[in-house]
């Protein structure tokens, strides 16, 4: 188990963007790096183009797997966006997890974005904490 | 009839098994520094993590190999063969006990692995020796023994590797070559000398596709292995079964059933 998450504020950003750009539908993503440290944030469209649920492009998630294993990194997150909330994992997040990787999920409350990492194991978000690094 | 030539010498199989367990031991005593072969390809950036294990490995599949030859070269019915053939099976033994091996954590369950593997290979050694000669009185039960054997070491083998995390690029050369040698061998077994180079291609080409399929699947290693076994046991199989002279229905009805076992269980496992 991954016990945090450590990004740089530039890849924070990244994410930051893609999530009010894709307002009012979801958007998804995902992070490589190595040990809990994020290297690079692969954007990937959400095929559901729904504000409620996120289905990753099969055809980009594949991009960004490959792009992953050539590089030499592993998948460390999953990111998406509740663009209506909640802040935490919804019971369809919960029961869709699949990998063993810190899922993030970026929230919009009073025009404001947060962003929570989890563990999903046995039906459980758990929380891990998100460290973020200068430069 | 004189029982006694069917089986290997004594003094031999026995400084054989404890040589190449011996290496095994020093691989696990012995502290060696480790480093990556890095190199950075055009977009592809090829990293091998190079150590004593990986060193041992090659080295007690080699030592494996000129000893099983050795071994054979007491065989009465040997009559000046080639040995590649006996000698094949015991060789990639060695290798796949050596993966897991390497990455065991200390204590019980390495030691666990060490005599679980040592026994494997004491006795593909003293099967591959009864095998030679087709009249030997346990030549069926060898022949079933070293099939088992094939299909339970390319199971471990796809497990170590997806539980070692092996990238797509090592994953994929490493199963070809054994899927090849495994199905190789066992179609040398069982269609009475036959090399059917092309089944083994085909068969290996069919399996690297479907884990390079499943390479980026949520899978636990047990699932990866179970999706792995069933194709390769299935084409194996179809295999002897068309040169054996079945039509092609019947002759696919087993395989086939056995592979969509193999996937259902591992659907259903956890």
């Amino acid at each position: 188990m991954i016990s945090r998450l450590s990004l740089s504020k530039k890849q924070w950003v990244e994410m930051h963007t893609h999530a009010a750009r894709q307002i009012p539908l979801e958007a998804c993503g995902l992070l490589a790096g190595k040990n809990e440290q994020v290297k690079k944030v692969l954007l990937v469209r959400n095929q559901a183009q729904s504000p409620v649920r996120y289905v990753m492009d099969p055809y980009e998630q594949l991009k960004a797997f490959n792009w992953i294993e050539s590089h030499d990194l592993d998948l460390l997150g999953i990111f998406h966006s509740h663009p209506t909330g909640p802040e935490t994992a919804s019971a369809t997040d919960i029961a869709e997890a699949a990998y063993e990787v810190v899922y993030l999920i970026w929230s919009l409350s009073d025009g404001i974005w947060k962003a929570r990492g989890f563990y999903i194991e046995n039906g459980q978000a758990l929380d891990v904490p998100l460290v973020i690094r200068e430069g | 009839m004189n029982e006694q030539r069917y089986w290997p010498d004594s003094n031999r199989v026995g400084v054989l098994t404890s040589t190449v367990l011996l290496a095994f031991a020093l691989t696990r005593l012995i502290q060696a520094p480790e480093f990556n072969l890095e190199i950075q390809l055009p977009g592809f950036f090829f990293s091998l993590p190079l150590n004593l294990s990986t060193a041992m490995s090659f080295l007690t599949a080699g030592l494996t190999a000129t000893g099983m030859d050795w071994l054979l070269r007491g065989h009465p019915s040997l009559n000046n063969q080639r040995t590649f053939q006996w000698w094949l099976l015991p060789t990639l033994t060695t290798f796949v006990i050596s993966v897991p091996l390497s990455f065991l954590p200390d204590g019980i369950a390495w030691w666990i692995g060490f005599a679980i593997g040592g026994t494997f290979l004491f006795f593909v050694f003293l099967a591959e020796y009864i095998v030679v000669d087709s009249g030997a009185p346990y030549y069926a039960i060898s022949m079933a023994g070293l099939t088992a054997i094939s299909y339970t070491l390319f199971f471990i083998l796809a497990i170590a590797l997806r539980l070692n995390g092996a990238r797509l690029y090592v994953l994929i050369p490493g199963l070809f070559l054994a899927t090849a040698l495994t199905s190789l061998r066992i179609l040398h077994l069982r269609l009475s000398g036959l090399w059917e180079y092309a089944w083994a291609i085909g068969i290996a080409l069919a399996c690297v596709q479907v884990a390079a399929g499943l390479h980026y699947w949520p899978l636990s290693p047990i699932q990866f292995g179970l999706m792995l076994i069933g194709p390769l046991y299935g084409l194996t199989n179809l295999a002897v079964n068309l040169g054996e002279g079945l039509p092609a229905r019947r002759a696919a009805l087993e395989p086939a059933i056995v592979t969509a076992l193999a996937w259902g269980l591992a659907i259903f496992i956890q």
